[in-house]
């Protein structure tokens, strides 16, 4: 009767487990990447964008998902959402080659071919690890170089060796340039909002009327930066200093 | 000129907007005048929407005007607009702001003719454009022909940018210039020519297109003979858009090895040699020339090439205009090697197109080719063991298409990558460190301060010994001794008042230290207690009388209370 009762009871608890497992399953955002994956190599491109779109609204915020999700737009012909989900990868898989490889493909077959951040590759020319480090990965430096100076700095209380002032000295230059380039990159992405156009043509405007001077067209694909954000109006700026207003559904933030 | 006032006479500012004419031809621009006079320091004017006109800001001018000793000033800002098509439309009001306030214009007629109504005599300048089948099958070369046809002397035209969305376009090379008679009236012709490839199927309209110049000014317009030298006005001339219909290739007779060119093509082929020996290369040249896009074109099928071995060269192409049309031409070079010897027959080389004259796909063919191996010499020094002759030229890597990289599919790099340098983690990672180190630091500090400072070790030292110590005289308490428990506790108290104040050695007297401890102990009464308590226990260790455990208990708790209030002053 007890081994009965035992029985019962283990039975019952793994029924329950199965089902928070088959619970968790559904909405597991790595199942649903192996899914979407699936569908857009059996090329139903729409039934995978809702899959990438749908683990994104989960609240992951991965590299690949969003490479995949560029791809998806790619192949949908929408090159403006294309780019902008290929740029949001940029900032998780900086050194992604593939990407870098498809972007410029994207890119090339925009009309305008307008690249909004040329002024920050100059800056990473000169710090080459500006782009090829994702925040994340500049901060994580930063910090293990913290615990290294403090740690080294620890260490020379006890004991004098040579070696430990090499420590010091490398830890502090190398976090302070991690650091630093990590806040200027945050305070750039802050400042100039990147973002791409998603509609076939538009026109920006002089005002947040739809009846205000058209000032020039931009059309899909076109990179810019927001400059501005009024209800349900953005005010964007293009390399060549150009400004204007367009509808908040004609432009996609390209930014974390 | 029209002048249309501004609503509000009444207002600090008059706003007008005027044009120069209201009846045009579609060649010719309107200059839109918007004067404000009054102030400079107005709001630019807002023009509304302008969708039949191609609007061009002409700068503005200003100036200040006194009239009857009061002065007034006055800014124009002009405009140009060129009409986009012919018919009646309202330039509407321009609005100027103020100072909070809204001035705005009457709104304007303009009445554009297309340029054949306008005068009724024939036309000194137009433009026409045509393509030479609008009906083309995808993938089928069309000629697209611009001309411009003048009898008049222009300058600085500039004509806008060709689109033509639906087709690849070739460009064919600098314009002609020549003299052509149409209706009867002679005209000096530029034409520019382009080839269109239709890349799908479908209606497509190929849009007008729009070539700008300047023209002298009439001079019998009674304008001043002796200022209106040399002044021209522009013109925009506008062709009609093209409908076209371009055609899906039919799959019925479409053959498997089609090689995907459309037009009419001829293909001939010859081998370099008729007799070769083994091993050595024989050149097969294959030369395919007609009318469509052969810069995709495949080298042609050679058939029973297996008993050869093949090395394909760069193929050349060219082009040339005949009779109106363009022909190309693509020449194929392969080095035959062949691998048997004896007769060696090539059956033929063939290429599949569809020809869009006759709505069929055709084969051009040319062979059979025969090669007679003969046996290789034997050679007695060496013998040549490898691949063959190698083609001496550098191939170059065409490429065939272009596509996006596949998506990525590893999971070990999948995971919420989402990051905050707020969150606890960082925070921790980043203040922590140099919370430990100010830690460490205070320990060695204190350390250091207890090795290398003997009177403050003793002092910091002197509570933990005194309760120590008063533990060994609660055990000795209860046992036979009261000597013994007496001398403990006075100790004790000696041993850390000495501690406390730095005094060498224990075996004191309670006065000197009393006068040891006046100098630190400012408190009279609690240094009268210590001597007090210092000549008790003196005198108890002497004295003869044993005292039970509770008195002993009662003591130790007097002496502890004493040290107690010590340690708070010391």
């Amino acid at each position: 009767m007890k081994k009965q009762l035992v029985f019962m009871i283990l039975l019952l608890c793994s029924l329950a487990l199965c089902q928070t497992a088959g619970a968790e399953k559904a909405s597991d955002p790595a199942s649903l990447f192996v899914k979407a994956n699936e569908l857009y190599q059996a090329g139903d491109y729409e039934a995978a964008r809702d899959l990438y779109t749908e683990i994104l609204s989960l609240g992951v915020q991965n590299g690949q998902v969003y490479y995949n999700l560029g791809n998806t737009y790619f192949r949908l012909g929408m090159t403006g959402r294309s780019i902008q989900h290929y740029l949001l990868a940029r900032e998780f898989i900086p050194r992604e080659e593939d990407l870098e490889a498809n972007l410029g493909y994207a890119r090339e077959e925009t009309e305008d071919r307008l690249v909004s951040d040329s002024s920050a590759r100059i800056f990473g020319e000169l710090f080459f690890w500006y782009h090829r480090m994702s925040v994340k990965e500049m901060i994580y430096v930063f910090l293990i170089c913290n615990l290294l100076f403090w740690s080294a700095l620890c260490a020379r209380l006890f004991t004098r060796r040579p070696a430990l002032i090499w420590v010091v000295s490398l830890s502090l230059f190398l976090g302070l340039t991690m650091g630093g380039t990590a806040a200027v990159r945050m305070i750039y992405t802050h400042l100039h909002k990147p973002a791409v156009i998603v509609v076939p043509q538009v026109s920006v405007q002089s005002g947040m009327d739809p009846k205000s001077t058209v000032l020039f067209e931009l059309h899909d694909g076109a990179e810019v930066v927001i400059d501005r954000v009024h209800d349900d109006w953005r005010l964007i700026r293009i390399p060549s200093g150009k400004k204007g207003w367009v509808r908040k559904d004609q432009v996609g933030s390209a930014s974390i | 000129m029209l002048c249309l006032a501004a609503d509000s006479s009444a207002a600090e500012i008059t706003v007008t907007a005027s044009v120069d004419r209201n009846q045009v031809t579609i060649e010719d621009q309107v200059m839109l005048t918007v004067s404000v006079v009054g102030s400079r320091s107005s709001s630019a004017p807002e023009l509304p929407d302008l969708p039949d006109f191609d609007v061009q800001s002409k700068g503005t001018s200003s100036r200040v005007q006194i009239i009857n000793g009061s002065m007034t000033s006055r800014v124009d800002y002009i405009f140009s607009l060129m009409p986009r098509r012919p018919g009646l439309f309202t330039i509407g009001p321009v609005t100027v702001r103020y100072k909070r306030k809204n001035y705005r214009t009457e709104p304007i007629t303009i009445r554009v003719a297309r340029a054949a109504q306008a005068d009724g005599v024939s036309r000194d300048l137009f433009i026409t454009t045509e393509v030479d089948d609008p009906s083309p099958y995808v993938g089928q070369q069309v000629v697209y022909s611009l001309k411009f046809f003048r009898r008049v002397h222009v300058s600085n035209a500039a004509l806008g940018e060709l689109k033509f969305e639906g087709f690849q376009t070739e460009d064919l090379g600098e314009e002609d210039t020549y003299a052509s008679v149409k209706n009867g009236i002679r005209y000096q012709v530029t034409e520019i020519r382009r080839l269109l490839y239709p890349i799908r199927p479908g209606e497509v309209t190929l849009p007008e297109a729009a070539l700008k110049c300047q023209i002298p000014v009439d001079r019998n317009s009674g304008a001043n003979p002796f200022f209106g030298m040399g002044r021209t006005k522009t013109k925009v001339l506008r062709s009609d858009p093209i409908q076209m219909n371009v055609r899906p290739l039919p799959m019925e007779g479409k053959p498997e090895n089609f090689s995907g060119l459309v037009g009419a093509f001829s293909l001939s082929a010859q081998l370099g040699k008729a007799e070769v020996e083994q091993g050595e290369s024989v050149t097969l040249t294959i030369r395919v020339t007609g009318e469509g896009d052969l810069s995709g074109a495949p080298r042609p099928d050679i058939s029973g090439i297996d008993q050869f071995k093949i090395y394909d060269d760069q193929p050349t192409m060219s082009r040339k205009l005949k009779d109106g049309r363009v022909i190309s031409e693509k020449i194929f070079k392969a080095a035959l090697v062949p691998l048997k010897d004896g007769r060696q027959m090539l059956p033929d080389v063939s290429l599949w197109f569809f020809n869009p004259q006759t709505n069929v796909y055709e084969k051009a063919s040319s062979g059979p080719f025969t090669l007679n191996v003969l046996p290789s010499a034997i050679k007695e020094d060496v013998q040549v063991v490898g691949p063959g002759p190698r083609s001496t030229s550098k191939k170059r890597v065409e490429a065939i298409g272009r596509d996006i990289l596949p998506i990525a599919t590893d999971l070990r790099d999948f995971g919420d990558e989402v990051f905050s340098p707020v969150s606890t983690v960082p925070l921790l990672m980043f203040f922590l460190p140099p919370f430990l180190f100010a830690g460490v630091f205070l320990f060695k500090r204190e350390r250091d301060k207890l090795t290398g400072d003997m009177s403050y070790a003793r002092r910091k030292a002197a509570l933990k010994q005194a309760k120590k110590r008063i533990k060994e005289a609660r055990a000795l308490g209860r046992s036979a001794e009261p000597k013994l428990f007496y001398a403990q506790l006075s100790k004790t108290l000696q041993a850390y008042l000495g501690a406390k104040i730095n005094l060498a050695g224990e075996a004191r007297t309670p006065s000197e230290l009393k006068e040891a401890l006046g100098d630190t102990l400012r408190e009279q009464s609690l240094l009268d207690e210590v001597h007090s308590m210092l000549r008790e226990l003196e005198f108890m260790q002497f004295a003869p009388d044993r005292q039970d455990s509770d008195q002993g208990e009662a003591l130790i708790k007097q002496v502890e209370t004493l040290i107690t209030k010590l340690e708070r002053v010391l």
